[in-house]
């Protein structure tokens, strides 16, 4: 007798609270946030790959109908991705914010606003943001971590490996530095916007406004915080099951890279710089 | 390329790394980088001129060297984007006193790495990426000149008149914006400047197929890569 198995996915941790609220029951190995370009730092694109390509390998089963892919395409390294037995289905979207937009994606996936800085239920528990950042330069992410918890949050941020290291090996530089350098990297941002996934309660918005302030003083103006409805129609698709021809998927059959099916370019992948958008 | 270079080009251990200097003070200031600390970087870096230490050194074994573990950090992910930008911040407290040393002692060519100029283009505000690359190449001996963001094909044809540089770099981080890295090679070509100057590009949507495209002379997809092209153009251009 041959045993079925169901789908698998590999998705970004930022995920998880989204995953788990569609369906508890699917099978998910979760790759940390921290490893894809976000707009603080432009991710570990070996490490994305090397973490990916452990979970597929885990999942690889000959009865599986597909494992799901929903970690930043961006990360062009996972056009080395590969599967032994199981074809990998892959969302096209450069993050796990570009594929909760309610906007179509950009020919890199990028679904995004200008000068928008973008959180989710997901992101605010288990990923790195610029406020989280900076606060590991000050030593101050223990204050966050038990504000977060009192909040009924269940915080894993603290947990990436790059914040522990950063705050040992960086000393503690002064405020005024600290303050110009952030400023020069994210004080651009003029919108601050919470994708809510149906999971958004007020802690999340708190912590919205919360990064909000910390932008706004770096740019020297208000942002506007404001919650959006998320576009969960991808992620539904992929825990639920797509047709394997489904050509608004990228579709990698078990022994093919998933960079060798998409379309032929000119201008092929994105590198690992960040960006303001 | 000094001796120091050569050892730490072949070492990893930032512990080794910063043993690699003769004098302690300049030990101290690659220290003073690592843990962000402006200040003491200035102040050792004043007290370096006082006690009559190259200058060069100064520069290379101390505050680049500096940057370079800093820089080496980040590229084995290991620690965030905004410590290299601190650290190199901190190296220009330290560079604002060894520049005008500098400028007075003849350098052989050999002391000093080339002249960059770089940009965001035209209509593009994007300079993360475009700063990690600068740092990079300031931390490889590179005089770099900045021309910022969202600067005109016009500006950077005027900058290599101005500059005369071995390297004009353009970064690109949108796809709307990454031919007027293509409209750039052109009109150098159309002013007889191209065989002047070697073109980098680089950002997001660009790539080696699109550098081919363009006629560029090199790409690179991340900082460290750049710095490797980059020295690699400057070698072409001096055998040329």
């Amino acid at each position: 007798m041959i045993m079925e198995e169901t789908i698998a996915i590999v998705a970004c941790s930022s995920l998880r609270p989204t995953i788990e609220s569609i369906d508890p029951t699917v099978k998910v190995e979760y790759i940390p946030h921290e490893l894809h370009e976000s707009p603080i730092d432009p991710g570990d694109e070996n490490a994305a790959l090397d973490q990916v390509q452990s979970a597929i390998d885990l999942l690889s089963k000959p009865h599986r109908p597909y494992i799901g892919l929903a970690y930043a395409r961006s990360c062009s390294s996972l056009r080395k991705a590969v599967s032994r037995e199981t074809p990998i289905v892959a969302w096209r979207a450069g993050d796990c914010v570009d594929a909760l937009c309610d906007r179509p994606l950009g020919r890199f996936g990028e679904a995004k606003q200008p000068n928008t800085y973008y959180l989710t239920p997901g992101s605010i528990e288990a990923g790195i943001d610029p406020y989280k950042c900076y606060l590991a330069y000050r030593g101050e992410t223990d204050q966050l971590v038990e504000s977060q918890r009192a909040a009924g949050l269940a915080p894993t941020w603290h947990d990436a490996n790059r914040l522990s290291s950063t705050a040992i090996s960086a000393g503690r530089p002064g405020e005024d530095l600290l303050r110009s350098q952030f400023e020069v990297l994210v004080g651009g941002y003029t919108r601050v916007v919470l994708l809510d996934t149906g999971v958004v309660g007020d802690p999340h918005r708190a912590y919205a406004h919360q990064i909000g302030e910390f932008l706004g003083e770096l740019g020297g103006r208000p942002l506007e915080v404001e919650v959006q409805e998320a576009d969960l129609t991808s992620l539904e698709q992929l825990i639920g099951g797509v047709s394997l021809d489904d050509e608004t998927l990228d579709i990698a059959q078990p022994g093919t890279p998933l960079g060798d099916i998409e379309p032929q370019s000119t201008r092929p992948h994105p590198s690992p710089v960040p960006s303001h958008d | 390329m000094t001796d120091t270079d050569d050892f730490l080009d072949q070492v990893d251990d930032p512990e080794e790394r910063r043993g690699a200097v003769d004098h302690p003070i300049l030990a101290e200031l690659q220290q003073a980088i690592i843990d962000l600390d402006a200040e003491l970087t200035e102040s050792l870096t004043l007290e370096a001129i006082a006690e009559e230490i190259s200058p060069l050194a100064i520069l290379q074994d101390g505050l680049t060297a500096g940057v370079k573990v800093v820089g080496d950090q980040f590229g084995r992910g290991e620690v965030f984007l905004p410590q290299l930008a601190m650290a190199a911040e901190c190296m220009k407290k330290g560079v604002q006193h060894v520049e005008p040393l500098l400028e007075e002692l003849e350098l052989d060519d050999d002391d000093t790495g080339g002249i960059v100029v770089i940009g965001t283009v035209d209509e593009d505000i994007h300079n993360i990426g475009k700063n990690i690359v600068i740092t990079m190449l300031k931390a490889n001996g590179f005089e770099v000149i900045d021309l910022g963001v969202d600067v005109d094909n016009e500006r950077f044809i005027e900058a290599v008149r101005e500059h005369n540089p071995d390297i004009l770099g353009m970064s690109a981080l949108m796809t709307m914006t990454m031919d007027h890295q293509a409209e750039v090679i052109e009109l150098l070509e159309d002013e007889g400047l191209r065989d002047e100057v070697k073109v980098m590009v680089g950002g997001a949507p660009t790539s080696e197929e699109w550098r081919v495209e363009i006629g560029a002379d090199a790409y690179g997809d991340n900082a460290d890569v750049a710095v490797k092209r980059a020295k690699e153009l400057l070698t072409d251009r001096q055998l040329a």
